[in-house]
């Protein structure tokens, strides 16, 4: 890994980082503290919203963390340092994952205290674990992002294909969600999009069947990881 | 002296001849080398392979005995590079650029980076998207030279500078040539060539199709090319048929363009007692000249 790399990184996705992990910070403390909307934090928030605001910055890093630097062509600068394409990879991976980790470890700490302050009655495992599977939908499309970032040397590109199937799979999902309002016959379409990997209807129900699902999604997750990276050091760079 | 760049039947084939092919080159240390040729020809294919950046489609290149390819990272500690294309990273100023670069390369800001902007006459402060052509241009330069590598690849460095600050890269080259640096640069500037090469390349279609030394680039001006319009057509087909080469020749304007030796200056002159002449005009021959010419006959 390489520190300064890291740093620089750090810096260009942190205003997208900030504002995202601060929307979803507010969000969903406000749903949690009113007792009218204590019922919607399930359905809407992890079934919806969480995944559809982390998207803004999966994408948006995603793309920026290969794609649009080579597209840009800022990358010849990142490379004429001793600095190993692997490498560079990796700490792009080792920022995504992390700023994940981190947004999502807030968004737990929210919760919990929120949840303490206005007695709303959520067990805490329950928040807990509703955070990592959100938390495992994220690393799957920032993998999918990842992927078409290392693959592609426009940002057209990377966006057209990474973007475009996390914004399928959102909209599969808020489409698929309809079933749960008497729309039955749009239950299947739960299956075409991951985003219901994360069975937060499971969860709630403190349920056993949630788990190996978020396996799957940490699988994901790992593949497109390991596709992007391994694109990246193998492909002919235009800078 | 032993060679730091070996270019081995180098070949990267983008198909409809695009590419560099079969290039074989050896650029020993301390030697400045110019690579020149006409926008397609493969400058930027030859420096990006060097960089470790494109994979050769066959043959090999090394740098200090190390694959440019496979062990591209290592090479990049003796490297110091100016790409075609000058886009920065997301950052404030060129002095956040600078710094970030510093770090990414284990190198701290020492008086010679100062120097260096100095001498370029750079404003750090600017904010780096406004910065104009040029100045991108020399923060570019500042990033190659700063670390004083041993070994320079620029592409052409020069774009977008001024005369003034061109004088000042070829003040600078000349100087690390000085402290035994390697430079292998590309550029469309023949006259900075001229002055800082010990050989100018000249690159065609992908294929290395002449290679001037400094007696053949110091031969080049024991030439003259005369330029001369006639009143008449009689006196024009009458220089055509002379002995001397003819580079140029315009009919209607009765123009014709012929290379004149040093020592075929006394023929010359008996020649143009009996034309007709409207305008006549001197020029020694320099690179420019001779790679038109050369174009032209390929």
């Amino acid at each position: 890994m390489s520190f300064p790399l890291l740093k620089q990184t750090f810096k260009s996705n942190f205003a997208v980082w900030g504002l995202v992990t601060l929307v979803m910070n507010i969000i969903l403390g406000q749903l949690i503290m009113m007792k009218q909307t204590q019922a919607i934090v399930g359905p809407m928030f992890y079934g919806m919203l969480v995944s559809t605001i982390i998207a803004l910055f999966v994408v948006i890093s995603g793309n920026k963390l290969l794609a649009g630097q080579v597209d840009q062509g800022s990358m010849a600068y990142i490379l004429t340092a001793p600095i190993k394409r692997s490498t560079v990879a990796l700490t792009q991976i080792f920022y995504f994952v992390g700023s994940l980790i981190v947004t999502f470890g807030l968004l737990t700490a929210t919760g919990l205290v929120v949840n303490n302050l206005a007695d709303a009655g959520f067990h805490s495992q329950v928040i807990v674990d509703l955070n990592l599977g959100a938390l495992l939908v994220a690393l799957a499309f920032a993998g999918i992002m990842f992927a078409a970032s290392g693959i592609f040397n426009l940002s057209k590109f990377a966006f057209s294909t990474g973007g475009l199937l996390v914004i399928t799979f959102i909209l599969l999902a808020i489409i698929g969600s309809f079933a749960d309002y008497g729309v039955k016959g749009l239950e299947s379409i739960q299956h075409l999009t991951i985003v219901s990997l994360f069975d937060y209807k499971n969860i709630m129900v403190e349920g056993v069947k949630w788990l190996p699902k978020l396996v799957f999604l940490g699988g994901i997750a790992a593949t497109t990881f390991g596709i992007g990276t391994i694109a990246f050091v193998k492909k002919d760079l235009p800078l | 002296m032993r060679s730091i760049i070996e270019i081995t039947a180098l070949t990267k084939d983008y198909h409809k001849q695009r590419g560099i092919f079969d290039m074989n080159l050896t650029i020993k240390q301390g030697e400045i080398v110019g690579i020149v040729g006409q926008n397609g020809a493969g400058k930027t294919t030859t420096m990006r392979m060097l960089m470790g950046f494109i994979k050769p489609t066959s043959g090999h290149s090394t740098i200090n005995n190390l694959n440019t390819w496979q062990q591209s990272a290592k090479t990049k500690k003796f490297i110091g590079y100016v790409p075609g294309e000058i886009a920065f990273p997301d950052t404030k100023s060129g002095t956040t650029f600078l710094q970030t670069q510093l770090e990414l390369l284990h190198a701290a800001k020492d008086d010679y980076v100062n120097e260096l902007i100095q001498r370029f006459k750079i404003d750090l402060t600017a904010d780096i998207k406004r910065m104009s052509k040029g100045m991108k241009q020399k923060t570019a330069l500042v990033c190659a030279f700063m670390t004083k590598p041993p070994l320079l690849l620029l592409d052409e460095p020069t774009t977008g500078l001024d005369p003034v600050m061109r004088e000042t890269f070829i003040e600078l080259v000349l100087k690390v040539k000085a402290n035994g640096t390697t430079v292998f640069l590309s550029s469309h500037m023949f006259n900075e060539l001229e002055r800082t090469c010990d050989r100018i390349l000249f690159l065609k279609n992908g294929q290395i199709i002449d290679t001037l030394n400094q007696e053949r680039i110091a031969a080049l001006h024991h030439y003259q090319r005369v330029t001369i319009q006639t009143t008449d057509s009689n006196s024009a087909q009458q220089l055509l048929q002379s002995n001397f080469e003819v580079t140029r020749f315009d009919a209607n304007q009765r123009i014709v363009t012929l290379v004149i030796a040093e020592n075929q200056t006394q023929l010359f002159l008996e020649l143009l007692q009996h034309i007709h002449i409207k305008d006549i005009d001197f020029a020694t021959q320099t690179l420019d000249n001779y790679f038109e010419k050369e174009l032209a006959r390929n």
